[in-house]
């Protein structure tokens, strides 16, 4: 039971540190605008 | 340009300046979005992509030839300008929040380079809080 309970507290920890990966802002320069 | 990128899933806003030759694309979180689809969009336009100036999320490894920066999310890495090494290995991470300048493909290297401009830890606040259970 006291196993189980210390899994479940890590597995919780660990889920919010999962990483997003992704960008948020991308400023692209383009040629041909003119 | 900008009705085609604002239909891209995961897409918040675009704004075009002509005067500039910019485009800026805000995206949603959690978006999957890569550079090299905004590339693709804005060449099927008639327009010429060139250098990207990018916010993101990600990781920064030190791998056998130097330091590689993965947005994983979007499936794209980069690798970083030789200049930087010395100054970022020590940030080396996983989670980073990562701005940088990405050169336009050359035909040599389709994936680009990474000019790391600045690298930070991701504050506490950003991941999604959860309750004890």
């Amino acid at each position: 039971m006291k196993a189980a309970r210390k899994l479940i507290f890590f597995a919780w920890l660990l889920v919010p540190m999962a990483a997003q990966a992704e960008y948020t802002r991308i400023e692209l320069t383009i040629f041909g605008m003119d | 340009m900008r009705v085609a990128l604002q239909k891209m899933q995961g897409v918040e806003s675009v704004d075009v300046s002509l005067n500039e030759g910019k485009a800026v694309i805000r995206l949603q979180p959690g978006n999957s979005v890569s550079l090299g689809q905004i590339r693709k969009a804005v060449t099927e336009k008639g327009f010429t992509p060139k250098e990207a100036r990018i916010e993101a999320a990600g990781d920064l490894s030190a791998v056998k030839d130097g330091l590689r920066f993965e947005v994983t999310g979007a499936g794209e890495g980069f690798a970083a300008e030789p200049s930087a090494h010395k100054e970022w290995r020590e940030k080396a991470g996983r989670n980073l929040r990562v701005t940088g300048i990405i050169a336009a493909p050359s035909g040599e290297e389709a994936a680009g380079r990474i000019q790391l401009l600045t690298v930070s830890r991701q504050s506490q606040e950003e991941p999604p809080k959860r309750n004890a259970p």
